[in-house]
């Protein structure tokens, strides 16, 4: 589904990334853990092209793209029709309403006629819990509703694999709940996801994959289990120590 | 015996017309400062008053050497004071000259208004045509053209007394001639030293004077034995030959001239009173009432035509100068910097006469070409402040979902950007409403300019001044409303 082959990113000091390899196969959710500035944001935005990676290769179904090649208009759309992209701020459109954000791209870039994609945004609003909400803009919404409603927009694309920017680092604890669930239901509906995330509980208990980041490089990869309980590399271990909360 | 009546009408009313020993100190003021100051125009001046070519500090022209003269009659120094030709009245009334000399025709308005002195120059309105044109000679001839004047002249109302002349009204004698010439215009209508000055450019004068009229000093109303003093020292330099020696010297001498002499004559004095204005005070009426809102109507169209037009222009340069190319993003640069840094009376300018050899606009296109290409620059700005305004985030989510960068512009930023530009916009629509004013430099006649032109007539300013003022607010303030409701709905968004 998703396959990353030496993947690269030049930074000013030092390489934000460096030779990332990772599979992720259709059905897995793979949880992106480690420090702040590791990498793990930089490698989801460059799984979608919206920062441009400078060495190795990404495929994703039957998209591929080399660092080498010359950027293609035509086939970072096909990419990005198959990738939804959730961030951590939302980035709903304010001057529409919860249903229009969600219905907007699947009558423009899909081409569904506008009553099909109504119907679609209605449906997937209904399935994050917020038909309620349909006529609501994004700031008459909290937080948890936005991020929810963001989740929807990118699912009315159909994208085969989800990738979601810490989707609750900027939620309470309550609305953080909200969406998790909302996650998990996903996640057992057999959605692909690459989530970055440091909800270790999430990682843990819905993931099917793990990876550990540090410095721009994967130090750790496993099952869940494997990797919060016998984690193999100091470094995870280092990691795990503090930002684990007992019972998690 | 008649002498006798004045004598006694002088004792008895206390009008203007005193007796030449009044006493009202005007003369003694003027003799113990040692100074008589005269109004005039430099500004296309000659043969008038005119800076000096060799040395511009100084004042030339034959109005100024007659001034002179009177000076040396009285035993006071003449000194030139620069005023605007068209609020020379008024200027006189507030007291900064003790007299106007400049070209003054007298009629009726001028002779109720001022105390006029005595003729030193006998005009004739006269119509300029272009070489080839030999069926425009009279009044009636002109009937269904396109004839150039200056505002709040004599020959503009000789003009306005046939509707059926479509006039065309000049801020300066240069335009109208120029226009003739490349025929924007059928005739022009002015007095013969305008006309004179213009012969070179190839137009060629009418035969027969269309009127005669004759040009006097204004002194205030009051200021009686200033003016007697003035009149008898323009007497002696008509008796001795001086002042038509001074023409003479300014090419201005004709037979015309010899009218001076008898200042009784009917056709040196007073022949202006029945010009055009008629007898009576003129009064604001419902005629000029509806000569406002014709003009706030052309203000509106104006501004409402000129406003679509820069809001077009506006986001074209916004969007070559946010995402176009270098050379593209050069020349929107460019453009906004020269539209913003330049007066936009300039640019009217250039539009309407100086790519004239090159294409002719009419003046009302020009007008809203001119403001619009104006505006445009400070359109662009405001939008895209509006585009940085909107979040990184909100293009990016776009590309993410797939929109091209098109369709990202159209849905998502631009209709944010948009709504943060709004406000910014309302206030410069009211800006524009207001700047359509300077539009009346190329002739269109809109709100500002028909106040000036019937304020001129009536000789008061502060009635249509508070009419137009009015008017101004009537348009102005329902936007002002509106910016601030939408400020308040989009503000803070």
């Amino acid at each position: 589904m998703i396959r990353t082959i030496g993947l690269g990113l030049l930074g000013e000091t030092r390489p934000r990334l460096d030779d990332v390899n990772l599979t992720v196969a259709r059905g897995d959710v793979l949880a992106l853990i480690g420090p702040s500035g590791s990498g793990k944001t930089t490698l989801l935005r460059c799984l979608n092209c919206l920062t441009p990676f400078t060495s190795g290769r990404i495929e994703i179904g039957d998209v591929a793209i080399d660092a080498a090649a010359r950027l293609d208009v035509a086939l970072l759309r096909r990419l990005r029709q198959k990738v939804g992209f959730i961030f951590q701020g939302y980035n709903l459109f304010p001057h529409l309403t919860a249903a229009q954000n969600v219905a907007l791209a699947p009558h423009h870039v899909l081409g569904l006629p506008r009553a099909d994609a109504e119907a679609r945004a209605k449906t997937l609003l209904d399935r994050v819990g917020l038909a309620a909400r349909a006529g609501a803009r994004p700031a008459q919404l909290s937080g948890g509703e936005q991020q929810r409603v963001a989740i929807a927009r990118a699912l009315a694309m159909e994208p085969e694999v989800l990738l979601l920017d810490e989707p609750t680092a900027a939620l309470d604890p309550e609305l953080t709940q909200e969406v998790l669930e909302t996650l998990r239901a996903l996640a057992a509906g057999g959605q692909t996801m690459v989530v970055v995330t440091h909800e270790m509980g999430f990682a843990r208990h819905v993931a099917t994959q793990v990876a550990v980041f540090d410095a721009g490089r994967i130090v750790e990869t496993g099952c869940p289990d494997d990797v919060f309980t016998r984690p193999r590399e100091e470094r995870t271990r280092r990691f795990l120590a503090r930002v684990v909360r007992p019972g998690e | 015996m008649n002498g006798l009546l004045s004598l006694a009408a002088a004792l008895l009313l206390p009008g203007p017309r005193g007796s030449p020993v009044s006493d009202d100190g005007a003369l003694a003021a003027v003799k113990a400062r040692g100074v008589l100051r005269y109004g005039g125009d430099t500004e296309g001046g000659a043969p008038y008053c005119l800076q000096d070519p060799d040395d511009p500090s100084h004042v030339v022209g034959f109005e100024v050497e007659i001034a002179d003269r009177i000076g040396r009659e009285l035993g006071v120094r003449a000194e030139f004071v620069q005023c605007d030709w068209k609020n020379l009245v008024p200027t006189l009334e507030r007291g900064e000259i003790d007299l106007a000399w400049n070209g003054l025709e007298l009629d009726a308005e001028l002779a109720r208004r001022v105390r006029p002195t005595r003729p030193y120059y006998v005009f004739a309105e006269t119509i300029a045509v272009r070489p080839d044109d030999a069926k425009r000679a009279t009044l009636a001839s002109l009937d269904g053209g396109r004839v150039g004047t200056l505002a709040n002249t004599l020959a503009h109302k000789v003009l306005r007394a046939r509707p059926a002349i479509d006039t065309i009204l000049y801020d300066d004698d240069v335009a109208p001639y120029a226009d003739l010439m490349r025929g924007r215009l059928d005739a022009v209508v002015l007095d013969n030293v305008i006309a004179n000055r213009h012969l070179a450019e190839g137009i060629r004068i009418a035969d027969g004077d269309l009127l005669r009229g004759t040009y006097v000093g204004a002194v205030r109303r009051g200021d009686e034995s200033l003016a007697v003093a003035i009149d008898g020292a323009l007497e002696k330099l008509i008796a001795s030959g001086e002042l038509r020696a001074i023409l003479a010297r300014w090419k201005l001498d004709d037979a015309r001239q010899a009218l001076l002499d008898a200042p009784e004559d009917p056709r040196a004095r007073g022949l202006l009173g029945d010009g055009g204005g008629g007898g009576g005070v003129p009064k604001l009426t419902a005629a000029h009432v509806l000569l406002f809102l014709r003009g706030a109507a052309l203000t509106v169209f104006l501004s409402v035509a000129s406003f679509l037009l820069a809001m077009a222009l506006g986001v074209a340069l916004c969007l070559a100068k946010v995402y176009g190319p270098a050379p593209l993003r050069f020349a929107a640069s460019s453009y906004i910097e020269i539209y913003r840094g330049t007066p936009i009376l300039l640019q009217l300018y250039v539009l309407y006469f100086g790519i004239a050899p090159i294409i002719q606009l009419p003046a009302l296109v020009a007008a809203i070409v001119g403001l619009a290409m104006n505006y445009a620059a400070y359109e662009a700005e405001v939008y895209r402040a509006g585009l940085i305004a909107v979040p990184a985030g909100q293009a990016e989510a776009a590309k993410a979902l797939g929109f091209t960068a098109a369709q990202a512009l159209r849905l998502v930023v631009g209709p944010q950007a948009f709504r943060v530009a709004l406000p910014p916009m309302a206030n410069d629509f009211i800006a524009l409403l207001k700047d359509t004013s300077i539009v009346s430099v190329i002739t269109v006649v809109e709100l500002t300019k028909q106040y000036s032109i019937t304020a001129h007539d009536l000789g008061s300013w502060l009635v249509p001044g508070a009419l137009c003022a009015g008017l101004y607010f009537a348009m102005s303030y329902p936007l002002t409303r509106l910016a601030r409701h939408l400020e308040r709905r989009f503000g803070t968004g």
